[in-house]
């Protein structure tokens, strides 16, 4: 019986990816291979390790029962209606290049990638994929989902990041290729992405409507949904890795109440569920027939500002605000112990950028963040701070943080709107602070240029724009040479620990867990569940 | 008679059609729309103006009012902006399972209430009636979410007894079904319960003054069967009336022990679409909660104008 | 859910025009509130439990032993000499929360019924008293507030106005108003037919006056009985409110907020009993309250007592 797997820093040592062995096991995975391509300088280096259970002969069969924490709003395979809908999806569609469960970026619609120069990259697509409905899986395929992304119509998740892709065409040898204007070195991430389905371009031009059905190449194919009760995968036969899936179907239950969840879990209604409430994580870790597998790197919280509000345009106030804290209090207070603070930089160790140099900038110091007030004319400040009601691993964050200042005479008046007036506040910039919260999307640093880059999303709703942190991260994403894109990502977090866009919080444990008979998962950071395909149920 | 029930049925329909009017109304006022929701955090103004464009959200008001209310008049009520689904389709699916909770309900509350409300009431100022009386109060004041919350961690949590689990339909599996049913209808029950009773204790005390009881008593007619055909069929008449209105009243009201108990029934449907400016689904559940409260009560009045004919007259 | 104050009624409406023995002068009101209270226990107890609630809510800022928002010692510690209650999931001391908790619900409560009271009771009189349009008008939108549902409204409203007190406030409000406006249309029909209102209006008094000297005086009884009815389940409402996460925000304590809070924490048990009996206690005295009133002032229930 596997005991549970948790990224304790031991472990993290141990499975840190040297940049050798990465890119070592990528060409091994077949990565790359198509000619004339540097290997060495093409490839992204991964960053966090995976968290992969040990396991045995697999074995196939059996349904896995889902708890799932949200019911999916619908199906629409290019718009991102959140982390849970997006695993599940992913079950149903393929995508181009996917995640292994060494966490390396690997191929899997298509054979062979890479970039044929700076600015072409070109990937051949496997042969004999089939669809669900029986039809064959081509370039052409490809290339409409990729242009449907691109459509601004669809209000794909993902089609800013194919603003600068000029051109995508079928070639020879069933091969497609992407022009950018400008070198994109992360782009392939973002080919793995949630929202960066395959999907049949006869299928979606017969009119059917892609909310409300689904139909991919993935490894399972779905059967029904029964909406707020169940939804029900079943075993593709033809999935073009054979042999798997090992599972003959999943059925997804969506249990929103955290305890719910957990029990059901613990009851053995289900198999498995995401999301683990902070709460239930101990209970669950010290129980033998249950597993914990999860990550602390990439989810964390922030206190955010609106630039042009006054008294947090001056960069002193903010830093105040960013010494007022005292995060390691906050991990225990918030999520009892599950997390870590940022007091330094936001790229965690494994990533390229990691500062370990900045750790402690903002080490909470309220004398000084009183003195910073004081010097403004401010102390004690007042002010309206806004945050979400309707995830606690927001919330709690945003209690304990209003907590913290206060120690440091700023008396922030929270308050908590629901989901999508909190969404709607933030992008009117009804307050002048908030606090929110998500994970970091893909393991590459070019990860903050929507957040920190004055034409990203994060900039429009903070109202801000620092020419500096543009120059370094536009150089960032379109340079291909590691060691130089380490030094400009280690001086994009100076910069934003200096004048203060937005102040990181604190990391959070999050992760799934399941019953002891289920095997073979792997928890990948963020949100990419594509392991769920090798698992396997165990008598 | 015909004219009281013709006159009733006007008053519905107008009830209807200004309570659907007004929902339309206050949904479009709110901060916060439904182009959000679906394009998660990154997305940008482009692409949220597109969405919203695509999902009509930018047409005249008049237009899309007078569209909804015509689609809803014979029986579409859209398409839900968030979930693609049909709106009368998931209505339908659900609204079948709230009923059944509103149902076993008020079954178990009057099978309950009506005989303990009649002991209390036989045994006015006795032990028996202080003891029910209070009971009844306490059941009366404890909300709904403390003791169902009470419940659930006493016997799902702690006992284990009766856990949480996944929803499973009458037709699937019976015997799992019906122990899904029990912690949240007795939760329901209790208030109800405690509700009817006094109602029955206070109108059965109010008849047994009554001339025709000292009739029948002093006439030798043994109590019991007194209690039983004198008394009780002319005490329940009130009961009815209140029957019908703790019908409408959980309706929307189970918007509580859906929540606490993950009952996927028609308020679940609501919140959800409260919450993500679903305006088709808030529309269609405010509609079809509205005219099956007004129907239940119009049905309350015409069975109490049957039972009744002084009613009628007023 | 609870039932409603109107479902109780229905069918003891009208009120015995013997209560009109209630118009009298101001020292003997005095007297008779006094009689009244001290009339039975289920009046007497409820007033002086409501009493001390409210007292201590009031003295609350003075009287809490800790700041109730404060993180003060490690969170979910249980019942200790420092923090009689435990500490909650942030660290906060419960039992200050407890006691802030109870300012809040009924504060709310008492402001959002007697905005209610005040409207309801104005709407009520002007719809019996002038009958005709103004009647019609006024009942059948009151007909239509009341088929939604309370809660459903309520959360409407929050949902649309945004969490705060002051618009929980305005929604408890909205929804009660229909039920004095119904109270005292029904006592306004009886009353306006009696003599001496006819006097009154003979000799030309305008209606402002009548309203309030003649009418308003003998629909009291049933305005203090539906007021403390209502009391208690506005408290249910804003504490319903709050569990859903509608009402007081963070970190302002709710009796609501602090049960649904207290959930996933079973073994720290009295983070869920201490409001919940706080909240049961509260509504129960409210009630028992209302029932003694209306027994003590509706005569044609004595002879059953």
């Amino acid at each position: 019986m596997s005991g549970t797997q948790r990224n304790r820093p031991a472990n993290r040592r141990n499975t840190t990816i040297s940049r050798r062995t990465a890119l070592s096991s990528a060409a091994a995975a077949g990565a790359v291979g198509l000619s004339g391509i540097s290997a060495a300088s093409a490839m992204p280096r991964i960053s966090f390790p995976a968290t992969r259970l040990q396991d045995g002969e697999p074995k196939p069969g059996g349904t896995l029962r889902y708890g799932l924490s949200t019911d999916p709003s619908n199906f629409e395979p290019h718009v991102s209606t959140g982390g849970a809908s997006g695993n599940l999806k992913l079950m149903v569609y393929s995508t181009l290049l996917c995640y292994n469960a060494d966490n390396q970026l690997v191929g899997d619609l298509a054979e062979e990638f890479g970039w044929v120069d700076d600015t072409t990259f070109q990937l051949k697509i496997r042969e004999g994929v089939i669809f669900h409905d029986g039809s064959d899986l081509t370039v052409d395929d490809v290339v409409f989902s990729l242009k449907r992304i691109q459509n601004p119509e669809t209000a794909a998740t993902n089609a800013p990041y194919f603003d600068n892709v000029t051109d995508i065409v079928a070639g020879d040898g069933n091969t497609v290729n992407l022009t950018f204007s400008v070198p994109f070195a992360a782009f392939p991430f973002i080919l793995a992405d949630n929202e960066s389905l395959i999907v049949s371009q006869s299928w979606i031009e017969s009119g059917v409507d892609p909310k409300t059905t689904m139909m991919g190449s993935g490894p399972f194919t779905f059967v029904e949904r029964l909406p707020g009760i169940s939804i029900t995968l079943n075993k593709n036969p033809n999935y073009f890795h054979s042999g798997l899936p090992y599972l003959d179907s999943i059925v997804y239950q969506p249990m929103a109440d955290d305890p719910t969840r957990v029990t059901a879990l613990r009851g053995s209604s289900v198999d498995f569920i995401d999301y683990v409430p902070y709460t239930q994580m101990d209970i669950i870790e010290e129980d033998p027939n249950l597993t914990f597998a999860s990550d602390s790197e990439t989810g964390f919280g922030w206190l955010g500002f609106v630039h042009d509000w006054d008294p947090v345009s001056d960069v002193n106030i903010r830093k105040a605000f960013a010494l007022g804290m005292d995060r390691e209090k906050m991990v225990q207070t918030a999520f009892a112990g599950h997390g870590s603070p940022i007091t330094g930089g936001l790229i965690p160790e494994g990533m390229i950028g990691h500062s370990p140099d900045l750790e402690g900038t903002y080490a909470p110091d309220y004398e000084q963040a009183k003195s910073l007030l004081t010097d403004a004319g401010m102390n004690p400040l007042e002010i309206d701070m806004l945050s979400t009601s309707t995830y606690s691993v927001i919330s709690r964050p945003a209690e304990a943080a209003q907590a913290e200042l206060e120690q440091a005479n700023i008396n922030t008046n929270l308050q908590l709107q629901e989901w999508l007036t909190f969404r709607q506040s933030v992008a009117d910039a009804a307050f002048p602070v908030h606090v929110w919260g998500t994970a970091i999307s893909y393991g590459d640093p070019d990860f903050l240029w929507q957040m920190l880059h004055s034409k990203g999303t994060y900039a429009a709703w903070f109202h801000f724009a620092d020419e500096k942190l543009d120059a370094l991260l536009d150089e960032g994403r379109v340079s291909t040479d590691e060691a130089l894109r380490n030094e400009i990502y280690h001086d994009v977090e100076a910069r934003t620990l200096e004048i203060l866009p937005w102040s990181y919080l604190i990391r959070r444990t999050q992760g799934e867990a399941m019953a002891a008979k289920v095997k073979g998962y792997t928890h990948l950071p963020s949100w990419n569940q594509i392991t769920l395909r090798e698992v396997w149920l165990e008598d | 008679m015909s004219v009281f029930v013709a006159r009733r049925l006007a008053t519905l329909v107008i009830q209807v059609f200004l309570v659907a009017t007004i929902i339309f109304l206050m949904m479009r006022l709110v901060p916060g729309d439904p182009a959000r929701a679906i394009l998660g955090e990154t997305a940008s103004d482009d692409q949220v103006a597109t969405m919203q464009d695509k999902l009509g959200l930018n047409e005249p008001m008049l237009e899309q009012y007078t569209s909804w209310l015509g689609n809803a008049a014979q029986g579409d009520l859209g398409k839900s902006i968030i979930s693609g689904r049909s709106v009368s389709g998931d209505i339908e699916a659900r609204i079948w399972r709230t009923l059944e909770l509103i149902a076993i309900s008020i079954v178990l509350s009057v099978l309950v209430a009506v005989p303990l409300g009649t002991i209390a009431a036989v045994r006015a100022n006795r032990f028996a009636d202080y003891f029910l009386s209070t009971l009844a109060m306490v059941g009366l004041s404890l909300p709904g979410f403390v003791v169902g919350t009470l419940l659930l961690v006493v016997f799902a949590l702690h006992f284990q007894i009766l856990p949480q689990t996944v929803f499973v339909s009458w037709a699937d599996d019976p015997v799992g079904h019906m122990k899904l049913l029990i912690l949240p209808s007795l939760t329901l029950t209790l208030s109800n319960a405690a509700v009817i009773l006094r109602m029955m204790r206070s109108s059965m005390l109010e008849v047994v003054r009554q001339d025709y009881v000292r009739t029948a008593r002093a006439k030798g007619v043994a109590e019991r069967q007194v209690i039983r055909d004198h008394a009780l069929r002319n005490a329940i008449n009130p009961v009815v009336s209140i029957i019908g209105l703790e019908a409408s009243t959980l309706l929307g009201g189970m918007v509580i022990v859906e929540q606490i108990f993950n009952w996927p029934g028609l308020s679940s449907l609501l919140i959800s679409g409260v919450l993500s400016r679903d305006y088709p689904v808030v529309q269609g559940v405010v509609l079809v909660i509205a005219v099956l409260t007004i129907l239940i009560n119009v049905i309350v009045d015409i069975t109490y104008g049957v039972l009744d004919p002084r009613i009628r007259m007023s | 859910m609870q039932s409603l104050p109107a479902s109780r009624d229905a069918g003891q409406e009208s009120p015995d025009s013997s209560s009109a023995s209630m118009v009298g002068t101001n020292p003997s009101r005095m007297r008779s509130v006094g009689k009244l209270i001290r009339s039975s226990p289920r009046i007497s107890v409820p007033i002086v439990f409501l009493f001390l609630v409210g007292l201590i809510s009031l003295a609350a800022p003075i009287l809490v032993p800790h700041d109730p928002t404060a993180l003060l010692a490690m969170p979910l510690l249980g019942p200790n000499s420092t923090y009689w209650l435990g500490t909650d999931d942030f660290g906060r001391d419960e039992l200050s929360r407890l006691i802030y908790a109870g300012r809040v619900s009924l504060g709310v409560s008492v402001g959002a019924v007697t905005i209610a009271a005040v409207i309801g009771v104005i709407l009520g009189l002007c719809a019996g008293f002038y009958r005709g349009v103004v009647d019609f008008i006024i009942m059948r939108s009151v007909d239509m507030m009341l088929s939604f549902p309370t809660i459903v409204l309520a959360i409407a409203m929050v949902a649309f106005l945004g969490n705060s007190i002051r618009n929980i406030i305005i929604a408890i409000a909205l929804v009660y108003i229909p039920r004095f406006v119904r109270v005292v249309y029904g006592s306004t029909l009886t009353i306006r037919n009696a003599e001496f209102v006819e006097a009154a209006r003979v000799v030309g008094a305008p209606g402002f006056y009548i309203m309030r000297k003649a009418i308003l005086p003998n629909v009291a009884a049933p305005i203090f009985v539906q007021f403390s009815l209502s009391l208690g389940f506005a408290i249910l409402v804003e504490s319903g409110l709050s569990f859903l996460g509608l009402g007081a925000q963070p970190p302002t304590p709710s009796w609501g907020n602090m049960i649904s809070a207290a959930r996933p924490f079973i073994d720290q048990p009295q983070l869920l009993i201490a409001p919940s009996a706080m909240i049961g206690l509260t509504i129960l005295a409210l009630n028992t309250l209302g029932d003694g009133l209306r027994d003590a002032l509706d005569p044609r229930l004595h002879g059953s007592r």
